[in-house]
């Protein structure tokens, strides 16, 4: 079902948690809330989920204004960052617990617990109890727990920290087709940009209470609106410029046409630079002070004579293989066109 | 999770491991003064009932069973255990349903009521048992007693309630004096709860009674098998308060210790009756830890 959040706010003592925050999540959209830790966005699926309420501001899921809602009459899936399931319940129980509370007859509660079950691959574990299941099963059994009750949509918090590096990627992969085969409105809420690129449909990228930008993966990716929002989503190497005639100079021979007037700031991704080994008298000269193979790609900090921050390029790892640390490198841009530009008002 | 010792080491490789390991040696002076002042007195007294004594003289050559046949064939222990098994528990689980809910209010409450409830919890400890049921027998007593006296100011009654010595009074004494022992293990585990299973519950559709009792209540059960064995113990063996709220008529197997050592000088009687009633509380908290175990199975990965 859609869900609508309009103009949301929440103080907890003398700090605004929340400010104004608005999103439309689509029926059957998977949205994920990106931000660093005390950005709000865990407080934003508490007040969808009813353990915390708003201030001001109302959520609607469907035609249905659930902002007073108390938790237990919402039908709002949830699976938190430590599953809690209920330790001394098999999974079984587990999964087929809100069914329990519901008063459902057992027969049918035990044939929607194997369908569940079965959705989410775990047909034999049905009589283990969570502490005998590893991370990725005890997540799925939340998962099951929660779609079992055919929520009207899907909250995730931090639901794939606890697991390791590589289990972490393939479980978000099958979470993601999992929730476009039930076809569920999902919010995910989530620090990791990796995990946040590879759900989302759209992400919403939150800092100090508000929703910087909304869009899907390549269009933050590529047109973020805020500096906030160029660092945090991926590397960027930030410039603070004055336009000058239409055109931003960012070194020398390096000229980047724009339409904005006044301060702004150029975003330059480390794939948008190419490096050469010689010294030209286009674009930027300076010293290699670290290099970090990345399977691919290498990545390379550069730091530029006259300039305080130093470079981040990316170069493909063949042909990375003249570059060593010390070594002087000239920098310059792949094309012009690529690079966003952003002007100082949008530093919120 | 791990045990670090195998059963395949055995009760040896376990011993080995203990030893050699260097874990035993800091606990060694609290070995040393247990055994010197808990379990050899205990052995002698133990002794003491399979032996006779003459005018204070142990006659060590005359081991027999006979003071121990004797009390077992005696209607009248029977009787008297009876009476301390069930008081003990009555007041135990009087302190469960009362202490539950302090425990429980604690970790809901801020931090200024949590204070309270500890200082309230803990302070009638650093009194004495004895001058707390001194208290009871004033509050309680006849014609004067602070009940019986505003009862009949009021004239709600014509003539003093019998409230003490009577199974009343020494179960309400037990309770008010042994309720800290409930409250403070719940207490513990209580606090240590994992407080996103019951939101998890709330979110699945569960009232919030449904989820004390579906979640709180079963997760809660390390704290109530330690509170409910502690008290039983305690009450079980308690002889204070059936002494003095009980009256001179009122005995349990515990005063009866008391009355053959101290009063009769009956040390083998005495002796045999403390055997049997420390065994027996030995054998009841064993059994109350094998139901908690029992109800915690979940637990056993």
């Amino acid at each position: 079902m859609q869900v609508e959040i309009a103009k949301l706010n929440k103080r907890f003592g003398d700090l605004d948690v929340l400010v104004n925050c608005s999103l439309t999540v689509k029926e059957g959209e998977l949205v994920t809330l990106l931000g660093p830790s005390g950005c709000g966005k865990t407080t934003l699926l508490r007040c969808l989920a009813g353990f915390d309420l708003p201030d001001s501001g109302t959520v609607f899921v469907g035609n249905e204004d659930i902002t007073q809602a108390p938790p237990n009459k919402r039908n709002v899936g949830l699976v938190f960052q430590s599953y809690a399931l209920f330790p001394h319940l098999t999974v079984a129980n587990n999964v087929g617990y809100g069914l329990t509370v519901r008063r459902v007859p057992r027969e049918k509660r035990r044939n929607l617990v194997d369908e569940t079950l079965a959705l989410v691959g775990l047909q034999e574990l049905e009589h283990r109890y969570p502490a005998q299941l590893s991370g990725g099963q005890q997540q799925r059994v939340a998962l099951a727990r929660a779609l079992i009750l055919q929520p009207k949509i899907l909250l995730l918090d931090e639901a794939f920290n606890a697991l390791d590096a590589k289990l972490r990627i393939s479980m978000q992969i099958e979470l993601r087709k999992l929730v476009k085969k039930v076809g569920i409105t999902t919010i995910c809420v989530t620090h990791d940009q990796i995990e946040a690129l590879t759900i989302s449909d759209r992400i919403a990228i939150m800092s100090e209470g508000r929703i910087d930008q909304i869009g899907n993966p390549p269009e933050i990716y590529e047109h973020p609106q805020t500096e906030f929002v160029a660092e945090f989503l991926g590397v960027a190497n930030l410039f603070s410029r004055k336009v000058n005639n239409g055109v931003v100079q960012l070194a020398s021979g390096l000229e980047i046409p724009t339409e904005y007037h006044g301060d702004v700031t150029v975003v330059l991704r480390p794939e948008d630079l190419c490096i050469a080994p010689e010294i030209r008298d286009k674009g930027w000269t300076g010293t290699v002070s670290y290099t970090r193979l990345l399977g691919p790609t290498i990545e390379l900090e550069v730091v530029i004579d006259e300039q305080e921050r130093p470079l981040r390029v990316s170069v493909a790892r063949r042909d990375g293989s003249e570059i060593s640390v010390g070594k002087r490198v000239n920098i310059s841009l792949i094309d012009p066109r690529n690079t966003v530009v952003i002007p100082l008002k949008a530093k919120l | 999770m791990i045990p670090e010792v195998t059963p395949l080491d055995g009760l040896f490789g376990m011993l080995r491991k203990i030893i050699f390991r260097g874990g035993i040696w800091p606990v060694v002076p609290a070995i040393i003064f247990l055994v010197v002042f808990f379990a050899m007195p205990l052995t002698v007294l133990f002794a003491f009932g399979f032996v006779s004594i003459e005018r204070g003289v142990v006659d060590w050559g005359t081991v027999s069973l006979d003071h121990m046949t004797s009390t077992l064939n005696d209607s009248l222990f029977w009787h008297f255990w009876w009476r301390s098994f069930w008081v003990g528990t009555v007041s135990t689980v009087f302190c469960l349903c009362l202490g539950y809910p302090v425990a429980y209010i604690y970790t809901m409450a801020g931090r200024g009521w949590q204070v309270l409830i500890l200082v309230a919890t803990i302070s009638p400890l650093l009194t004495s048992a004895l001058v707390r049921t001194y208290a009871w027998m004033v509050i309680l007593g006849g014609r004067r007693g602070v009940v019986n006296a505003i009862l009949l100011e009021f004239d709600l009654v014509s003539r003093p309630i019998r409230f003490l010595y009577s199974d009343f009074s020494v179960i309400l004494g037990m309770t008010q004096i042994h309720l800290p022992f409930m409250i403070l293990p719940l207490i513990t585990v209580l606090s240590a709860r994992d407080r996103s299973l019951e939101q998890v519950s709330l979110n699945l559709g569960a009232s919030r009674v449904r989820t004390f009792f579906g979640i709180i209540l079963p997760l809660s059960v390390p704290g109530i098998v330690a509170g409910f064995a502690l008290v039983f113990a305690i009450s079980y063996t308690n002889f204070i308060v059936p002494q003095l709220l009980g009256g001179g008529n009122y005995t349990t197997l515990a005063v009866q210790v008391y009355e053959f050592i101290v009063v009769i000088l009956d040390w083998n009687k005495g002796a045999v009756l403390a055997f049997l009633l420390l065994t027996s509380c030995f054998v009841f908290v064993l059994g109350i830890n094998y139901v908690g175990n029992w109800a915690m199975r979940w637990r056993e990965v």
